[in-house]
C-alpha cells in the first residue's frame, strides 16, 4: 500500500474511490477506469465531469430543436399552401394564419433549443420567460402542438379537396361533351360564365360518384339563383377535369 | 297561366308534355297564340309563342316529384346512373317551368 501511494499523487487515488468512499480495487489496477459516479471524498464534487464542455442533456436539446424546426417548416409550408389555394374557405384561411404563427414561434423555439444544446443558454426561456423553465415548456410544447394540429388539419383538407382544387383550376379549359352545349345554351346562359362555374366548385358540396362504365365523376352542388328563381346549381365534371358532363339549375 | 316562349322552347315544352303528361298535350298545343307585334317592330329575333298552361296542383306536384325522384335515383348510393341523370338534365327546364306554376 505504501509503494502504491508513493507512485501516485493524491488526485489519482481520489479518482479511484467510489462513493461512499470505499477503495475500488479494480480501478486501482486499471488506470483507464474512471467511474462517472466518483466523487472527491472531501469536497463531494464529481471527479470526472459527466459531459465535459457541454450541458448534460445537449443531445436531447439538439433533437428537440430539430423536431421543433421540422414541425415549423411543415407548418409554414402547409399555411402557405392554404394562402395560395383558390378554393380555401375563410375558416381554413384562419387555420392557416394560426398555423403559420405557431410555426414561426416553434421555429424560434427550435433555434433556442439548439442554442441550449451548444451553450446551455436558451434565449427564449432566459430572455422572454425570465428563466422560468416551466412556463417555457408549456409555451414551447403549446406552440408545437398548435402547429402540428394545424398542419394535420390543412393536410387533411387539402387531400380531401384535391378534386375541388383541380376542378377549379381546369374548369376554364373544360369542354361540354357532344352537342350538349349547343342544345342548351339558349336556356342556360350560365354555360358561358366561367365565374359561375368557379363559384359552384368553390362553394358547392362535393360528391364523387362512379358511373355505370366505371368512370369517376365529381358533382358539385351549390345554392344559387337564376333570374328571380332561387334554387341550386349542379356541375358534374369528369375525373380528368376535361369535360363538364352536366351543368344545370333546379328551382326550389 | 299564360307563358311566353321562344319557338324552340315551345317545342321543347310540348315534347315534355307529350312524354310525361300526354293527356294535356292537345290542350296546350291548341292554346298557342303566335304574337308578331314586337317581332314586327324589330325588337325580337322571332315571334313570341304564347301558351296557356292550366294544371291542377296535384298534377304539378306529381310532375315535380317524378322528376326530382328521377334525379335522386340517378345518384343512388355511390353509383351514378348517367343515362337517368341525362334524362333529368333534359327535363330540368321543364321542371323549372312547372315549378314556377306552383
Amino acid at each position: 500500500m505504501k509503494s502504491f501511494i508513493s507512485s501516485c499523487n493524491i488526485d489519482e487515488i481520489l479518482y479511484n474511490i467510489d462513493v461512499p468512499g470505499n477503495l475500488n480495487s479494480y480501478s486501482i489496477d486499471n488506470p483507464l477506469y474512471f467511474p462517472v459516479n466518483s466523487y472527491n471524498i472531501f469536497t463531494s464534487l464529481p471527479l470526472v465531469p459527466e459531459n465535459p464542455g457541454a450541458s448534460d442533456d445537449s443531445w436531447f436539446h439538439f433533437l428537440k430543436g430539430g423536431g421543433f424546426i421540422a414541425t415549423s417548416i411543415f407548418a409554414i409550408v402547409a399555411a402557405v399552401s392554404i394562402f395560395v389555394c383558390p378554393v380555401a374557405s375563410p375558416l381554413l384561411i384562419g387555420v392557416g394564419v394560426v398555423t403559420a404563427g405557431a410555426g414561426v414561434a416553434t421555429g424560434i423555439n427550435g433555434a433556442a433549443e439548439i442554442q441550449e444544446g451548444f451553450t446551455g443558454d436558451n434565449f427564449v426561456r432566459d430572455d422572454w420567460f425570465g428563466g422560468n423553465q416551466t412556463a417555457y415548456n408549456w409555451y414551447s410544447f403549446g406552440t408545437s402542438a398548435v402547429a402540428t394540429v394545424g398542419t394535420i388539419w390543412i393536410g387533411g383538407w387539402m387531400s380531401y379537396n384535391q378534386p375541388r382544387i383541380q376542378a377549379y383550376k381546369n374548369v376554364g379549359k373544360a369542354e361540354f361533351p357532344g352537342n350538349y352545349y349547343l342544345e342548351n345554351i339558349g336556356s342556360r346562359p350560365y354555360f358561358d360564365s366561367i365565374l359561375t362555374h368557379k363559384q359552384i366548385i368553390k362553394y358547392g358540396e362535393m360528391t364523387s360518384k362512379i358511373g355505370k362504365n366505371g368512370k369517376l365523376f365529381y358533382i358539385f352542388t351549390s345554392n344559387g339563383s337564376f333570374g328571380a328563381t332561387v334554387g341550386s346549381y349542379e356541375l358534374n365534371m369528369t375525373s380528368n377535369y376535361q369535360y363538364l358532363w352536366h351543368l344545370l339549375f333546379t328551382g326550389v | 297561366m299564360i307563358i311566353e316562349l321562344t319557338k324552340k322552347k315551345y317545342q321543347y315544352v310540348l315534347d315534355c308534355f307529350y312524354k310525361l303528361k300526354p293527356q294535356y298535350y292537345e290542350d296546350i298545343k291548341n292554346s298557342l297564340v303566335i304574337d308578331n307585334t314586337i317581332f314586327a317592330l324589330g325588337f325580337l329575333k322571332e315571334p313570341n309563342y304564347i301558351i296557356d298552361i292550366n294544371l291542377p296542383s296535384d298534377v304539378i306536384t306529381e310532375i315535380l316529384w317524378y322528376l326530382k325522384n328521377m334525379r335522386d335515383k340517378s345518384m343512388n348510393n355511390n353509383a351514378f346512373d348517367d343515362d337517368l341523370y341525362s334524362e333529368f338534365d333534359y327535363y330540368v327546364e321543364f321542371y323549372n317551368l312547372i315549378n314556377s306554376l306552383k
